[in-house]
């Protein structure tokens, strides 16, 4: 089918969601309701937001203060100074119609959620089978939308139904995987899909170095280094371009993720309390840019550079490490980012 | 009241879908067609097949019948004008993101029934949270920018455009598992 017929088809959808969806405009809600909505749809989105204001205020004030630490020791690496985040286990919110936090991917493994980190499908799945380790068990497919919060607590509970096994060269605390295969046509070969699924939640996170060496073995294993910009990536174009880093920026950009602390974005700053802002997010800037590091072992590592020195791996959501602008902007200029 | 008219066979039901439906089919043409007169003359045919559909035609949802004419009308001409073009235009977008859900091929040995993918849509939406399946609704049916939606629900367009992408990846998952080789 192409993708016109397809659009075709979709202008005979039931009538009446259509007049609906025209005529549908969310209110704006109290600021209470507000920050308790956005911190579940957070939490589930990137395994758990500290959402509860207090919690957060407490954690932006250490985030804070590592930074400044970081920051005035720049350029030597300073692991020792920072605290970084802890990021508390996902809870799942009562049944809502809510966006934004029933559409993830997961897995309970272990008592623990593992969210989607990244989907390899047909030819990019092929390097990839020779990662799938161990088998696990059986992902059930039983978790919908409105799933309460017991069936998260059952083992291989999921939303994607399909086989899990451990993926080698990654701990298994950290990164498991589901190997499927769909067969379009009964006369050709089934083709393979295997989607990684990621634990980052219930973890403390102190420095870049703790998720970007020790879980994702970044500075080894990477490859090659495209980027986005973040208008084609906004509008989902797909127009990666090949990035032309020099290595000495780079291995200094590194060197300051690794030593520097997570910090955690969500309300930064305790505006979002205020009914009168507009809840501007780190997000909402045009000025970031969107890295793909191809990995040596044929995964892909997923990051967005956010002006300022924010460095983030796009799973984990609010989470970045700053680093010192004179070791970020040189690798954020090279990758298309703006100012 | 408006559909009375074109029973009664009263040219009064013109004017009267115009003035009350007009906005509303310009804009879907105009998110199509993204040029003016060429969406005007959309919205003006619509009348006309209006009119020649009913009766006998008796519709449950006027304006989203008259907004399907206008959408099948704006995506004829939009067809027609980019056969030796290719676009970059926002419908042009809109397109790529479905290419992510069908094989892209021509379907000579199909297996089913246009009626029955109608219904497996109709399904697989009605599953969907409201907001999502009114997010699918404006990006697939009216052809509205990703910011036009976010701000319809006051959230960012990069919310917008993730929610979209789980919801395409999930709906070729259900045609896929369903045995629809699209």
């Amino acid at each position: 089918m192409k993708k016109e017929e397809l659009f075709e088809a979709l202008g005979n959808m039931d009538e009446t969601d259509v007049g609906k969806a025209k005529e549908y405009k969310r209110h704006k809600t109290p600021a209470w309701a507000k920050c308790t909505a956005i911190a579940a749809c957070a939490a589930i989105l990137v395994g758990a937001i500290v959402g509860i204001p207090a919690l957060g205020k407490r954690n932006r004030k250490q985030a804070e203060g590592s930074v400044k630490t970081v920051s005035a020791a720049y350029p030597a690496p300073v692991a020792e100074a920072v605290e970084g985040v802890s990021i508390p286990a996902v809870t799942l919110p009562d049944g809502s119609n809510s966006i934004a936090y029933d559409m993830i991917g997961l897995v309970v493994y272990k008592g623990q959620i593992y969210t989607q980190a990244g989907d390899y499908f047909g030819e990019d799945a092929k390097p990839l089978e020779a990662l799938v380790g161990a088998h696990l068990g059986t992902a059930k497919g039983d978790l919908n939308e409105w799933s309460a919060q017991d069936a998260y607590a059952t083992e291989f509970a999921s939303t994607v139904p399909g086989e899990v096994y451990a993926v080698k060269g990654y701990d298994e605390g950290f990164r498991i995987c589901i190997r499927g295969e769909i067969r379009y046509d009964e006369q050709e070969e089934p083709v393979v899909w295997i989607q990684f699924f990621d634990c980052l939640n219930g973890i403390t996170l102190r420095t870049g170095k703790d998720l970007f060496e020790d879980r994702l073995r970044v500075s080894e294993n990477t490859e090659s280094v495209r980027f986005q910009t973040h208008a084609d990536w906004d509008n989902g174009l797909g127009n990666m371009q090949t990035a032309n880093v020099n290595p000495e920026d780079w291995a200094a950009f590194w060197e300051q993720v690794d030593a520097c602390a997570f910090v955690n974005m969500w309300d930064p700053d305790g505006s979002w309390s205020n009914p009168e802002n507009d809840y501007t997010t780190i997000y909402d800037t045009q000025n970031q840019t969107h890295l793909t590091l191809t990995m040596r072992d044929g995964t892909s590592v997923a990051l967005r550079l956010i002006e300022g020195g924010y460095v983030g791996y796009q799973p984990l959501g609010w989470y970045f490490v700053r680093i010192p602008e004179e070791a970020f902007n040189p690798v954020y200029k090279a990758c298309g980012g703006t100012h | 009241m408006i559909v009375r008219l074109y029973w009664n066979r009263n040219e009064n039901a013109i004017s009267e879908s115009s003035r009350k439906y007009g906005a509303y089919c310009t804009a879907i043409a105009q998110n199509i067609l993204q040029n003016k007169s060429d969406a005007e003359e959309c919205v003006n045919d619509t009348w006309l097949r209006a009119w020649n559909a009913m009766p006998p035609h008796k519709p449950s949802v006027l304006s989203v019948f008259l907004g399907k004419i206008t959408r099948n009308l704006s995506f004829d001409r939009f067809r027609k004008l980019h056969r030796e073009k290719r676009g970059g235009g926002s419908l042009d977008i809109v397109l790529d993101e479905l290419a992510e859900c069908v094989s892209g091929s021509d379907d000579t040995e199909r297996r089913w029934e246009e009626t029955e993918l109608k219904e497996e849509i109709d399904r697989f939406l009605s599953h969907l949270p409201k907001e999502q399946r009114y997010m699918f609704i404006l990006r697939y049916w009216y052809a509205d920018s990703v910011s036009d939606i976010a701000e319809r629900f006051r959230t960012s367009a990069n919310n917008v455009s993730v929610t979209l992408s789980r919801i395409r990846q999930k709906l070729k998952r259900d045609l896929i598992e369903r045995e629809f080789d699209v």
